[in-house]
């Protein structure tokens, strides 16, 4: 009689699956999130090498911690939250944090007008990743994962001032590094 | 002012969201068979551990079971050795009784004989059967009495002759002498029934049957034989004028409870005997199995709550504050490091400051088994939870340096209590910040299998006192550190966790106070108790910061016990 028991979604098997410990189950939730967390995890690391690193330990992490999941988010959130997280220590056990100083003056530009239709997947990466390591994170952290900046202060054990000051730097970077290369391509369509 | 520093997103930030935060990318093939690695080799350690304290847990009841056993054998064969010697077995004894002058006998000279009989037989528990005297009345009385012991091979000096012992293969033969009542023709079915009746002038006749002339009445009647100290115990009451004699010839008894009894026509009452000099008798014959019957059972069971307050004697040092400033130096962040080196010094001050005992309890069901008269061994299975209690006003994030692989682990948020596990400092791998006061608990859960003495001094009839010792293994089930503050991440580990906790302790504890006795079987206990840890709480103290001290609790034990088998 389950008249009075909501059955069960597969989403809850799923994860009953991976709290029973069957590898079939866990298999089939990295299956489901595989893909979305290595892109995550390719825009902290440095390297392909380092985001395969970092997706091996935070599924690990998912699968001993996942009976804590309270479902009071969706579940791919939660993973990425782990993800986010286990990208963040392995920076800082590589100390990539510290913050270097650019040489170069960056001014910040509009963004107005700023569209990035023009550019792939893996230009937009290679863009991110040219960051410095703190910038990148903060980077991340504010822009595509949608943190605000007293959230990023404690996430990285910084103030809040220093987040935003540091994205601001990180985003005048940005900006110009896209600029010039607009400017590169413009250069070279009309020349050629 | 930039977009940024307004938390204002505008067109970049959309853009870059819109485009990367649901992109996908593939991982190489062979990331799930890395992962699959990492798992199996998870699972095969916490297999291992969980292993190790099942194999922990099995040896210590195994321990338990073969004490307990060992007590028990102990204590039953030294109880079925007393009960043999105390127990006549007409069949394998072998005393000598004369035959009464012309065959003729008192009922009080009978039960003499059989007195003198039976603690021969009690001295001397190894020589054989031999026959079963019974004396009845003669047939018109119907008074059948029998006496549990007879000479193997004896003769009468009125020629009434015993037929001589029987061998342990004959069958049990019970020769029979008649004893005539001419005057009471009452028949007394046992010798409880004639309590208060007077035999005087009643002259028994001795006269010997057939074995096979031995009817039921000796199977009626043995009860009341079985023990010397019963035939005095049932004896009639006093109010006779012939209580001299019964004494005298009870005395005579006890001076030489072998020798030969002879009869004479001198009649008199077993009426004589007053209460008080049949509970003397009884007392000499079988004091020993009296006392014992009215000792208490050697086994008890009892419960035992023990509210009680824990100190976890882990403080602070300004050890940790050196380490990290001196790693900040090396680290050449030091506008950053000294920062956090600040507020984790007043984190540190805050700990030590707020850090108090917590409530905490213990619950125990043991089992104790008396050694001696006052003196009781102690065992069983506890529970305890140990808890103490501090407020923080910070939240530190570290990140410890693992030693195998010079690589760094992210800790939780936490409080200032965590980093004093490990001596594991870099550059920026403490973040403090501060926040609004909130408290932390420190939780630590034992199984606990105690062993113990007790002692028990008298008070008054109802009151004693008692004055406990014992050790104890204690088994970490789980520890947690629990923070009010929704920032901080609660920490816990179980059984199965790899923790900077111990996982055994041994502690000793002392305790003493009174009890109370509310019945014959029931009792209880109230007193202070102290108990000890041996071990620090952290496994490795050595590689802590922190100075690390043995925790102990001061508690209050209460407890019920229950005397098994008491009022048999």
């Amino acid at each position: 009689m389950k008249l009075f028991t909501k059955p069960k979604s597969d989403e809850d098997k799923l994860i009953e699956g991976c709290i029973a410990g069957k590898r079939d189950m866990q298999r089939l939730l990295y299956d489901l999130y595989a893909k979305k967390m290595m892109l995550v995890c390719l825009r902290y690391a440095p390297t392909t090498f380092e985001a395969e690193d970092m997706m091996q330990d935070a599924f690990i992490k998912v699968y001993a911690n996942i009976g804590n999941f309270k479902k009071d988010c969706p579940l791919e959130f939660w993973v990425r939250k782990i993800v986010v997280n286990t990208a963040l220590k392995h920076l800082r056990s590589k100390q990539l944090l510290t913050v270097s100083h650019e040489a170069e003056e960056v001014s910040n530009i509009s963004s107005d007008n700023f569209s990035l239709a023009g550019y792939s997947m893996e230009e937009l990466l290679a863009i991110i990743q040219s960051l410095a390591p703190r910038y990148r994170m903060v980077f991340n952290l504010y822009a595509i994962e949608g943190y605000n900046h007293k959230e990023i202060g404690e996430m990285l054990g910084i103030s809040e001032g220093t987040s935003k000051s540091q994205y601001s730097r990180a985003r005048a970077i940005l900006q110009n590094i896209i600029m010039r290369q607009e400017e590169n391509y413009k250069k070279h369509v009309i020349s050629s | 002012m930039s977009s940024a520093a307004n938390d204002k997103r505008e067109h970049l930030e959309e853009e870059f969201r819109r485009r990367m935060h649901d992109a996908e990318a593939t991982p190489s093939a062979d990331l799930w068979a890395r992962i699959d690695h990492d798992l199996t080799v998870q699972e095969n350690s916490m297999y291992k551990s969980r292993m190790v304290l099942y194999r922990q847990l099995a040896a210590a009841c195994f321990v338990l079971f073969v004490l307990a056993g060992a007590l028990s054998m102990y204590y039953f064969s030294k109880d079925a050795q007393q009960q043999s010697l105390a127990t006549v077995q007409p069949e394998k004894t072998a005393p000598v009784i004369a035959a009464p002058a012309a065959g003729e006998i008192s009922i009080p000279e009978a039960l003499a004989a059989a007195m003198a009989t039976q603690e021969k037989a009690a001295q001397k528990p190894g020589e054989k059967a031999s026959e079963t005297a019974m004396i009845r009345s003669s047939e018109k009385s119907g008074i059948t009495v029998p006496i549990l012991a007879a000479a193997p091979a004896r003769t009468s000096p009125a020629g009434v002759t015993a037929p001589a012992a029987t061998p342990p293969e004959a069958p049990a033969a019970a020769y029979t002498y008649t004893i005539n009542l001419p005057e009471n023709k009452t028949r007394p079915e046992s010798m409880a029934a004639n309590s208060g009746r007077s035999f005087t002038n009643n002259k028994i006749k001795f006269s010997t049957e057939s074995p096979g002339d031995t009817k039921t009445a000796f199977a009626s009647l043995q009860p009341f034989y079985q023990t010397a100290r019963q035939a005095i115990t049932a004896a009639p009451s006093p109010g006779s004028s012939h209580t001299s004699q019964a004494s005298m010839a009870v005395q005579q008894l006890l001076r030489n409870p072998g020798a030969v009894l002879v009869a004479s026509n001198t009649t008199f009452s077993v009426n004589g005997t007053t209460n008080k000099q049949q509970q003397e008798l009884a007392l000499l014959l079988n004091g020993k199995k009296e006392s014992k019957s009215s000792s208490d059972s050697r086994w008890t069971v009892g419960m035992a709550y023990t509210p009680s307050y824990f100190e976890q004697n882990i403080g602070m040092s300004d050890q940790m504050m050196d380490a990290a400033s001196m790693y900040s130096l090396v680290s050449g962040a030091p506008a950053v490091s000294s920062f956090a080196a600040r507020k984790v010094e007043d984190a540190q001050d805050e700990y030590a400051e707020n850090t108090d005992p917590g409530f905490s309890f213990s619950f125990d069901a043991k089992l104790g088994f008396k050694l001696a008269r006052k003196l009781r061994l102690l065992t069983g299975i506890g529970y305890a939870q140990n808890t103490a209690r501090t407020k923080s006003s910070y939240i530190i994030r570290q990140l410890p340096d693992q030693v195998q692989n010079n690589d760094r682990a992210a800790l939780e948020p936490a409080i200032a209590f965590l980093p004093a596990f490990s001596n594991g400092f870099s550059p920026d791998s403490v973040s403090v910040t501060r926040t609004e006061e909130y408290n932390v608990q420190y939780r630590y859960r034992h199984l606990t299998l105690p062993v113990g003495l007790q002692y028990e001094g008298h008070l008054s009839k109802d009151w004693y006192w008692y004055a406990a010792s014992g050790v104890a293994a204690n088994f970490l089930i789980q520890s947690t550190i629990m923070a009010s503050n929704d920032e901080v991440s609660d920490v816990n580990f179980n059984s199965g966790d790899s923790s900077p906790f111990r996982k055994v302790q041994l502690s000793g504890n002392i305790s003493m106070g009174v009890g109370k006795r509310l019945s014959n079987a029931v009792s209880v206990s109230v007193g202070p108790e102290f108990r000890g840890y041996f071990n620090t709480l952290l496994a490795e103290p050595g590689n802590a910061l922190a100075p690390q001290g043995k925790p102990y609790t001061v508690g209050l034990n209460m407890a019920v016990n229950y005397d098994l088998g008491s009022g048999r």
